[in-house]
């Protein structure tokens, strides 16, 4: 009776456990050794202890008989006769089995601790790498839009209350302010050229008016001669010829008709020269006064332009400082994902200290507990029936094999292609 | 500025590392191991070493050990960088003649006041 049990129990596990993993297999070993020792214990009731001391042979199982249960059936069940030898053997593997689920249980447990917590702090690093990128993205448009609003808008860049000319605008206004005063100059200058040239007339008309004097001073010479010769023509002749008397008279009158010419071109040039002269101080006291007011103008306007470029250079000195500012956060944030991106390599790292002495040691405990049971079983065939014992000795020329097709499988997962559409 | 010779088998770390000193002036070069390193180490001059501890082949430690043994690294500083932080750890590195030892992930101006330090002031 309790090999039939043990038989019902075995022979699912058997059948299936060359296609399972060796892990589970193991599981399901136990589970049916415990069961068999559970069965033989309920069929043992009653009966003596069975010796401690392990026989040197141990007897071939019986086959197992077939047994119609019947459920409403109450008795005790039959006795059941289990060798002692192959319950001790039995016993010892089922304590292999136990150490080595309770390894694989702590190594699982451990390893899934590290595991959780490799996840944990690599998805905390790709958060910061994430939002670290992001707050630079931010500042750096932050530092972007702060120099462009110096160059750009007429609204102070660091939010304050008065509007200033753009750096632009503040240029322009300058150069305008410069043309103004440099237009102004050049009329200046203009008016002065004009004046020379206005000075070369008056030369001229004095020039002129020198000759005519000289023609004066020369009249004034014969007018004094004709004096002369008269006196001593009337004292040496004592008479009263009319006729050089009339021809005195003539003379006289000549003389008079050129120095009344004279006078006459005399006061002309005069009158030019004045006129030359009046127009020439009209219009360099129109040019000086342009001037004048376009330096007053120029004046207030520069000083207006001189407060608002301090005002300006202030502004721009408080933008670049904030940028400043702005660049040392973003050195921060490229600190913080350097710090980041190495949780690449600390997450490769702790992975394989869980792969090497968890992974890896857990497996080949069971591995272990496995092979020492194969080992046991093909030692000792009456523990298991002879079908089973069969397949063992088959699974053992087929292991050299069946690894082969396996690595083979796993290298040829590691390609990896790439297609360019 | 420094000639600096950084040696880790990731390369994540060696480019963390190398973009670190390398924006504060320094001439880096790279190796993925320790043969690598020692190669390096004899066909050039280098002011500063900076080593990973965990390494196929030789470790860090192992790697110190030699670079003492060549007598233009005798007074040579050596910085390991790692992630292991255990005092007996950290015993056998002082032991194989480590000038200093960073756990990993370093913070940037950390390693760079620790370059500072222990740099010749030159």
């Amino acid at each position: 009776m309790p090999v039939i049990c043990a038989a019902a129990v075995l022979l699912p596990w058997v059948w299936g456990v060359w296609a399972m993993p060796p892990w589970m297999g193991a599981a399901a070993f136990l589970l049916s050794i415990a069961s068999i020792a559970f069965i033989s214990r309920l069929f043992a009731r009653g009966q003596p202890a069975p010796a401690a001391s392990i026989p040197e042979s141990v007897p071939q199982a019986p086959e197992p008989e077939r047994v119609d249960f019947d459920v409403t059936d109450t008795s005790p069940p039959p006795a059941v006769v289990v060798s002692a030898g192959n319950l001790a053997a039995l016993q010892s593997l089922v304590a292999q089995w136990l150490d080595a689920s309770r390894q694989t249980d702590d190594g699982i447990s451990s390893a899934s601790r590290e595991l959780r917590e490799v996840n944990q702090q690599s998805e905390a690093a790709a958060v910061n790498i994430g939002n670290s990128f992001r707050s630079i993205m931010d500042k750096t448009g932050r530092q972007m839009e702060s120099a462009v609003r110096l160059l750009k808008s007429d609204t102070p860049a660091d939010g304050g209350g008065s509007s200033w000319l753009s750096l632009p605008d503040f240029i322009k206004a300058y150069e305008h302010q410069l043309d103004e005063v440099t237009k102004r100059m050049m009329d200046f200058s203009q008016a002065s050229q004009e004046m020379s040239k206005h000075q070369e007339v008056v030369r001229q008309h004095s020039v002129s008016i020198d000759e005519m004097l000289d023609e004066l001073r020369a009249m004034a010479a014969r007018i004094r001669k004709l004096a002369l010769d008269s006196t001593v023509a009337y004292s040496e002749q004592g008479n009263t010829d009319s006729r050089w008397f009339i021809e005195i008279a003539d003379r006289i009158r000549e003389t008079s008709n050129t120095a009344h010419e004279l006078t006459r071109r005399i006061r002309d040039g005069l009158e030019n020269i004045r006129a030359v002269m009046g127009n020439t101080y009209e219009e360099l006291d129109k040019s000086s006064g342009r001037v004048r007011l376009a330096a007053v103008q120029a004046k207030v306007d520069v000083s207006q332009l001189n407060i608002t470029t301090l005002e300006k250079a202030r502004e721009v000195t408080r933008t670049l400082e904030g940028v400043n500012s702005l660049g040392e956060e973003i050195r921060r944030e490229i600190n913080s994902i350097i710090v980041g991106m190495q949780y690449q390599d600390i997450t490769q790292q702790r992975l394989e200290y869980i792969r090497k002495p968890v992974l890896e040691n857990a497996g080949a405990s069971i591995a272990g507990a496995y092979e020492r049971t194969r080992r046991e079983v093909l030692n000792n065939p009456e523990l298991m029936p002879v079908d089973v014992v069969q397949r063992l000795v088959e699974t053992r020329n087929k292991d050299k094999d069946g690894a082969a097709p396996v690595q083979a499988a796993r290298g040829a997962t590691q390609s990896v292609d790439i297609e360019l559409f | 500025m420094a000639n600096i010779l950084i040696i880790d088998d990731s390369m994540t770390m060696r480019q963390m590392v190398n973009f670190t000193i390398s924006a504060a002036g320094h001439k880096v070069t790279e190796a993925a191991n320790a043969d690598e390193a020692l190669q390096s180490a004899q066909s050039q001059r280098f002011d500063l070493v900076i080593s990973d501890v965990n390494m196929p082949g030789r470790s860090g430690i192992e790697l110190v050990a030699e670079l003492r043994k060549l007598p233009e690294y005798k007074f040579t500083p050596i910085l390991l960088l790692t992630t292991e932080s255990q005092p007996e750890m950290k015993n056998k590195g002082r032991a194989a003649g480590a000038t200093g030892w960073i756990v990993k992930p370093f913070d940037p101006d950390a390693l760079l006041n620790v370059l500072r330090k222990v740099l010749p002031a030159n």
